[in-house]
């Protein structure tokens, strides 16, 4: 009977709470898309409210191997956030269907699949990650219920895109998402995978202890490569979107950066066996299995992503160029504030400056081979085509702004050393790192101004044109309108007959002939005669 | 009633009826009893009365010598009221150490259901003893409060 009265009350509750949303709802009937955009965030809130909750009710209905429990406040706290958010998903879900069925293409669906994606995807991945890694792993605490959970969530949402799929560009954000947590738990899974591969060969080879687990990788990667497969490897409009764009030159920029890093680093694992002081070999290259594994992953990732931005320099492969050119310049600033640092220092700054010569050594050169590289790539092309791009201002300007502030801390920290050295007499080993730092941030600061300055040249030097005045008398103008300036004031006098129609070749003649001036056109027969007039 | 309007209810009509056997599942369910004179009882009492923050009858699982000058006060004000946990045992790994000392592995998860996992999981030792045929926890174990009543000692 107890049972009964309470249904009957979470029932009052849910039917109350739906009649108020529908009303609210149905007063803001026509309102603005901003208002579309609050209904959805609302929405997002509501099913992420309801589905956990719904997981929680889970987890106390089936608690797996836990010999304690609360259930009834378990029970209490889902039931509540079903009771309150579950109406309120479902009135806001059948409204904001039926308005996109109306109206298809709302910003508010895209931000709201983004928004599922974000939580639902990962919550899924972790969940997934932990079942797989509780079956072919180490792993001990499965969460069987969010996965299913999210599974459904994620289930119910692939179902309303097919029904109705947001607008091009927007279809592509949430897969964008999707193929990011694919992509990142696949990269993992997979660079672990090569790692132990590569481990277990090292430490038979080497006779060092080498990493058991192999559970976890596996889970990585039957976890993520399905996810990236499906939101990644299926088909694109041709045409890519902003967020597929900035996903090409967030992919193609890391995976480089890393495969470069991962390189360099066994150089200088190399370098420092040969030229310094280490443990035996064993141990000495016994982190090289997870470099490789790091860095063949990355090189993919990189050499995947990047062809897919094309060949033509677009604006992506400007900020790929740019944001690697970037890269190479603070690395080779980096290193090259260390070794003057070693050089400068007092003696005992460092105890074996060896190992750090050779590290700093090896990244100053790979950080300006990629700075060169990638620079004089972009000097490759027409300066006046590359000059008002906005990449390469970025890049001139907004670094410079940043490799500036880096030098006028730097110039702060060597002037307090200095008058410290002054006033008191005490001196600091960090003088030659703050005065290295300022030189080299400020030569680089210098490099970006100087060559922002050129380009500020090219772009601002078009001539500024006065507004000027233009009377054509003619049977029909064609183009010619869309071939003026736009200081150009046209005016149209029509001949009454089919004697003088401007062909598009004529109106480009017509053009180069006014030269910007205030004139008077004749069209006839015979072609077209251009008079000065007072402008 | 429209074949549309019949199935705009299918899928409410399905989470409700799910919703109903899980609450039924949950509150029928016969929670693990454990035999209250065994490591692993004691343990299991112990920790589910930590969480009905039952905080008297916890303590008194406790070996008083261990934590004398402490009271069920102490041990309240060293648990993150509210923060639900369950428990399992590492059962591969309960060891008997002598006739009287048994020391029981287990895995504690904090935290709710949430979109980046639930919550963090936390190993703990429980180390008991034998008291006359009933076992104590002994040793300082989790929440660690003893630090909190014994303040000269550290």
């Amino acid at each position: 009977m107890g049972g009964i009265v309470g249904l009957l009350i979470l029932g009052g509750i849910t039917v109350g709470i739906i009649a108020a949303v529908r009303r609210v709802m149905a007063k803001r009937e026509t309102s603005a898309p901003s208002g579309d955009i609050v209904a959805y965030l609302l929405l997002a809130l509501a099913v992420g409210t309801a589905a956990f909750s719904l997981a929680e009710l889970a987890e106390a209905a089936f608690p797996g191997d836990s010999f304690i429990s609360d259930v009834e406040t378990q029970v209490a706290t889902a039931l509540a956030g079903l009771v309150v958010a579950g109406p309120v998903a479902w009135v806001l879900w059948r409204r904001q269907a039926e308005r996109r069925r109306a109206s298809p293409g709302e910003a508010g669906w895209v931000v709201y699949l983004a928004i599922i994606e974000v939580v639902f995807m990962t919550g899924f991945a972790i969940a997934a990650f932990s079942v797989i890694n509780f079956l072919v792993g180490d792993g001990d605490s499965p969460a069987w219920i969010n996965a299913i959970v999210f599974a459904g969530v994620i289930l119910l949402h692939e179902v309303a895109v097919r029904r109705s799929p947001p607008p091009t560009d927007g279809a592509e954000l949430y897969r964008i998402i999707g193929s990011a947590i694919g992509l990142i738990t696949t990269s993992i899974g997979l660079a672990g995978l090569i790692y132990w591969v590569l481990d277990q060969i090292y430490g038979s080879l080497a006779a060092t202890s080498s990493s058991a687990d192999v559970g976890i990788w596996l889970a990585f990667l039957i976890v993520g490569a399905p996810i990236w497969a499906y939101r990644w490897w299926t088909s694109w409009s041709d045409e890519p979107s902003l967020a597929r764009k900035t996903w090409l030159v967030i992919t193609s920029v890391l995976g480089l950066g890393v495969a470069i890093g991962s390189a360099t680093s066994i150089a200088v694992l190399t370098a420092l066996f040969l030229f310094s002081e280490t443990d035996s070999a064993a141990t000495h290259f016994a982190a090289l299995p997870g470099i490789i594994g790091t860095g063949t992953v990355a090189a993919f990732v990189w050499a995947h992503h990047g062809r897919r931005m094309g060949d033509e320099r677009t604006a992506p492969i400007q900020m790929y160029g740019y944001a690697m050119a970037a890269i190479g310049l603070s690395a080779a600033i980096g290193a090259a504030t260390g070794l003057a640092t070693i050089a400068f220092a007092p003696a005992d700054f460092i105890n074996d400056p060896a190992p750090f010569v050779i590290s700093a050594t090896a990244i100053l050169v790979v950080g300006l081979l990629v700075w060169g590289r990638f620079w004089s790539q972009a000097q490759g092309v027409p300066r006046e085509l590359e000059a008002g791009t906005t990449p390469r201002r970025l890049y001139l300007v907004g670094f410079a702004v940043v490799t500036g502030l880096v030098s006028a801390s730097a110039l702060i920290g060597t002037l307090f050393v200095l008058f410290q050295l002054l006033i008191s007499g005490e001196s600091s080993d960090t003088l030659a790192v703050q005065a290295s730092l300022f030189v080299f941030s400020g030569l680089a600061t210098w490099h970006l101004l100087r060559n922002s300055a050129g380009d500020r040249d090219l772009i601002e030097s078009p001539e500024v044109l006065t507004p000027f005045d233009v009377t054509i008398i003619c049977s029909h103008p064609g183009m010619i309108a869309t071939v003026f300036p736009d200081e150009a004031r046209l005016r149209v006098i029509y001949r009454g007959d089919e004697a003088g129609v401007i062909t598009d070749d004529m109106a480009q003649a017509i053009v180069e002939d006014i030269d910007n001036i205030s004139s008077i056109v004749w069209v006839d027969d015979t072609g077209y005669r251009v008079a000065p007039a007072r402008g | 009633m429209t074949v549309g309007k019949q199935n705009r209810w299918i899928w409410p009509a399905v989470l409700g009826i799910a919703v109903v056997a899980l609450v039924a599942i949950a509150l029928n369910r016969e929670p693990v009893q454990l035999d209250p004179n065994t490591p692993e009882g004691t343990v299991q009492a112990y920790l589910q009365a930590i969480g009905d923050s039952d905080y008297d009858a916890a303590f008194e699982l406790l070996d008083p010598e261990e934590y004398e000058g402490c009271s069920p006060a102490d041990l309240a004000t060293s648990v993150n009221r509210g923060e639900p946990f369950t428990a399992v045992f590492d059962t591969e790994n309960i060891e008997k150490v002598g006739n009287d000392t048994t020391l029981v592995p287990v895995r504690m998860q904090f935290g709710s259901t949430g979109p980046f996992g639930n919550g963090w999981t936390q190993w703990e030792t429980f180390i008991l003893t034998d008291r006359t045929g009933s076992w104590l926890i002994t040793e300082e174990a989790w929440p660690y409060f003893v630090w909190s009543c014994r303040e000269g000692d550290f």
